[in-house]
């Protein structure tokens, strides 16, 4: 693929599916900022990836596989996300009982669902994410290079974390 | 694990449908929200402006209506006029006034109080302007009698020099229909702009 070529395919990746890879930053990276460098790094990985894909998979999986592995090299290279909501111990503090993840987002006004994925664990968020874009078990195995049993089970788990999570920032 | 009942696997169908709702209208936003903020500001500009203007046009016409009133020495038909034009710049004014009230400045930040505004604007415009054409047709019914009442009044000079006639009949009635024109023209694209703008909000900002 030439250069131009090439170029010209990332643009129309990026501008196709930008929403998707929107969220799944905004799953991993809870500042502006940061979201912004992950979707720098998202789109440079795009870009070196683009010549081995051979349409194996749908064009959405291949894009949402190179987010979701950058997202997490992103979160190893600065550390888990819920370092946030330690800096804010104070702000949560008055709420002993809660999950300080979720009371920290409803303090910031974000969107509970977003909070709750943001305060799974690594293994249930990269499932519940990719879930929520509307994948199949079958795609989520091929993105996490797993089976779809195991997608499946960690779905189920995945789920019923969401669900306790949900209730709790009802609650709060 | 313990079996699911066909129940509960489509009541967790239900719930996942919900999140995925929910999640697909969080892409987007940022941007979205960029744009809009950058077209409040732009916006109110443009609506301090309008007011500024209307205003200034509104205090000209009180200002000509009073030197009419102070030549006339107490004309009846040039009284009744002008009382009709200062009755109609001061409900002009109000209207104007109090349309535009809550909207000239953003007083909230964030994407949904922008949209709202956006959309609060976009309203108003049309409504103004709906009211403009009203008001527009509802003047010529003073204005219309009192130029026939002026040729009859001013009969053998206007006989003896036409042009006079023709360029200020004429000149008055050219205006009136480009005015008329204008705000046409304007609720046409205000609507059209009405429709892209809700429909971009819709593919934007939900599912």
């Amino acid at each position: 693929m030439v250069a131009a070529d090439r170029e010209r395919e990332l643009s129309r990746l990026l501008a196709e599916h930008a929403r998707p890879l929107e969220r799944v930053a905004a799953a991993y990276a809870r500042s502006a900022a940061d979201r912004e460098d992950l979707l720098q790094d998202i789109a440079l990985a795009l870009w070196q990836a683009l010549p081995a894909f051979r349409g194996e998979c749908s064009e959405r999986t291949y894009v949402l596989r190179i987010a979701h592995n950058r997202a997490v090299s992103f979160l190893a290279k600065r550390g888990p996300v819920v370092e946030d909501v330690e800096d804010h111990q104070d702000d949560v503090a008055s709420s002993t009982g809660k999950n300080p993840a979720i009371v920290y987002e409803r303090k910031e006004r974000g969107s509970r669902l977003l909070a709750a994925v943001r305060a799974l664990p690594l293994g249930h968020r990269q499932v519940i994410t990719q879930l929520l874009e509307g994948l199949s078990h079958r795609d989520i195995a091929e993105v996490l290079g797993t089976s779809e049993t195991n997608v499946a089970v960690r779905a189920n788990r995945a789920r019923a974390a969401m669900r306790a999570l949900l209730e709790e920032s009802d609650r709060t | 694990m313990s079996e699911r009942g066909p129940n509960e696997e489509r009541s967790e169908d239900v719930e996942l449908a919900g999140w995925r709702k929910e999640w697909a209208s969080l892409g987007g936003r940022d941007e979205i929200a960029k744009e809009l903020a950058v077209r409040v500001v732009k916006d109110g500009r443009r609506i301090s402006r309008g007011i500024a203007i209307e205003l200034a046009a509104g205090a000209l016409a009180t200002g000509t209506c009073v030197w009419m009133l102070a030549r006339s020495r107490g004309e009846l038909v040039t009284v009744v006029l002008c009382a009709a034009i200062l009755i109609f710049v001061g409900v002009w004014c109000t209207r104007l006034l109090t349309l535009r009230k809550g909207t000239i400045a953003a007083a909230d930040t964030g994407l949904d109080a922008f949209i709202e505004l956006t959309r609060r604007r976009l309203e108003d415009d049309l409504r103004w302007s709906a009211f403009s054409k009203r008001a527009m047709v509802a003047m010529s019914i003073f204005v219309v009698p009192w130029g026939v009442w002026a040729v009859v009044a001013r009969w053998e000079l206007y006989r003896a020099e036409p042009w006079r006639a023709v360029v200020g009949f004429g000149g008055a009635a050219l205006v009136w229909a480009g005015c008329y024109v204008l705000v046409e023209r304007r609720r046409v694209k205000l609507e059209a702009e009405r429709e892209r703008f809700l429909t971009l909000v819709a593919e934007r900002t939900a599912d």
